[in-house]
């Protein structure tokens, strides 16, 4: 947070003499480096915009199935409920959440470039542009939809926009610092700390789908399985219906019951807890042919489930790059204000921040095939 | 955190005995059917309840930032110091609202 005493003591400081110092020091920092973090960055957002963009699609298909929920019970129990307008009024303008993350990741991107600006050593009138350009964002933020993010921004951004009225008419590179300075942990506290409490409910949205996911793979399981018992069981117990059922449960007993909701006994089907007749019921090829439809039935389904569960350790692998991206993101732009503050040539970290935000698109990769 | 896990062990604990139901192929037909649509809901359920916690977090931030507003106006005849001071201290405010 800004000290107020010292940001007093460099208004007085004569600028003259900051003027020089500032530009000395500018002139050691190596433009290269900022060139590859800027790129860095961008590709950090996009991976960020990748995972808001799939919990987007997640929420689409809860509110098909919310829709669809509606569609039977509303017109059966609106009935009996009360005239609500002000719930008629708030459903007729719904808050784009998606939105708002994007705009905030914009928000970032303005002060990142504003910073970065200034650590460059670029002219005031660039450097103003730049953070002009992050309080024209702010402003556009959708009101109806601000995060915690906006929420500290916004008070932070009168500052710059106060002090930048003093920096065009009186070009003070340290004031601007300080300014950024100050909004530098307001875009912590807000934006990237909001963002990583966003996986912790975007996991849980995951979860409650793939889990549907999994519980229709058990349901075609168990209905299958049912089948195939009736049938099975119509006859002896012969090694063709033995070799049917350990196929059933190599695929449903062996693989499933270590995944996380075990619906499963193991061995599923067991054979000493049927009872078999002593006819030939179950013999011949088209018989065998139709267990062997149950049979595949099955294990379809259950590779369905297989490939649930492998799209949940996707999903929280790509989440947890995602989160430590989040935290590099934080750091270099740490990095980034100290740079600007002292002057030096800091890195602002924009390899690991590439790792990561490589990392994460890797995963995402991961995540779609098993997921698709 | 405590809260959230027993929610999500709840939920797991509830959701694996009706997929036990929806497995077993002693089972009726319809006892299964109606197993996994019980599933499905208690699912929708819970992902809804999360999809509200995100929802809830702008709507709260949305709050604030009224409150914040009226902060800036209160101080827009001031120079930038006072209002640098005056931002700390809603800052400190919006911790406790948000965090707290």
């Amino acid at each position: 947070m800004l000290d107020i005493r010292s940001t007093s003591l460099l208004i007085r400081a004569p600028l003259a003499i900051v003027g020089v110092l500032l530009l000395t020091a500018c002139a050691q920092i190596p433009q290269k480096e900022f060139g590859s973090y800027k790129e860095s960055f961008a590709l950090a957002k996009e991976a960020s915009k990748q995972i808001i963009l799939d919990y987007s699609a997640l929420k689409q298909r809860i509110d098909a199935q919310n829709a669809a929920q509606d569609a039977v019970t509303v017109s059966t129990l609106e009935r009996n409920k009360p005239f609500d307008p002000d719930k008629i009024i708030a459903s007729s303008d719904p808050v784009d959440h998606i939105a708002a993350r994007f705009q905030a990741w914009e928000v970032v991107e303005s002060y990142n470039t504003a910073l970065t600006a200034l650590v460059e050593g670029k002219d005031a009138a660039r450097v103003t542009g730049a953070t002009e350009s992050l309080v024209k964002t702010m402003e556009n933020f959708p009101a109806e939809s601000f995060q915690k993010a906006a929420a500290n921004i916004t008070p932070a951004l009168g500052v710059v926009t106060t002090l930048l009225t003093e920096i065009q008419a009186n070009y003070d590179r340290e004031r601007a610092v300080q300014a950024l300075i100050t909004v530098s942990p307001n875009i912590r506290e807000g934006l990237v700390n909001g963002m990583i409490e966003d996986t912790k409910d975007y996991f849980e949205v995951f979860r409650a789908l793939n889990n549907q996911q999994i519980s229709s793979g058990v349901l075609e399981i168990g209905n299958a399985a049912a089948s195939f018992v009736a049938l099975a069981t119509s006859g002896r117990l012969n090694q063709d219906v033995k070799d049917k059922i350990k196929r059933i449960n190599d695929a449903v007993g062996n693989n499933i019951v270590s995944s996380a909701s075990k619906p499963f006994e193991k061995p599923y089907i067991d054979v000493t807890k049927l009872t078999f007749k002593t006819s030939a019921g179950n013999e011949g090829p088209l018989m065998s042919s139709q267990l062997d439809d149950h049979v595949n039935a099955i294990v379809a389904a259950a590779k369905k489930i297989e490939a649930a569960d492998a799209a949940s350790n996707d999903y929280r692998k790509l989440l947890g790059n995602y989160v430590v991206l989040l935290h590099k993101l934080d750091k270099s732009l740490q990095n980034l204000a100290q740079a600007a503050k002292t002057g030096t040539n800091d890195s602002p970290e924009s390899l690991q921040l590439l790792y990561s935000a490589v990392r994460v698109q890797s995963a995402f990769a991961a995540y779609s095939k098993n997921a698709n | 955190m405590a809260i959230e896990e027993t929610a999500l062990a709840t939920y797991q604990a509830t959701l694996d005995k009706l997929n036990q139901i929806a497995g077993d192929f002693t089972a009726t037909s319809a006892q299964r059917t109606e197993a996994t649509n019980a599933a499905n809901k208690l699912s929708l359920d819970y992902a809804n309840s999360h999809a509200d916690n995100i929802a809830a977090r702008t709507q709260q931030f949305r709050e604030f930032t009224a409150y914040m507003e009226g902060v800036i106006q209160q101080l827009s005849t001031g120079g930038p110091l006072a209002v640098v001071q005056q931002i700390e201290n809603g800052i400190k405010v919006a911790k406790t609202e948000i965090f707290g």
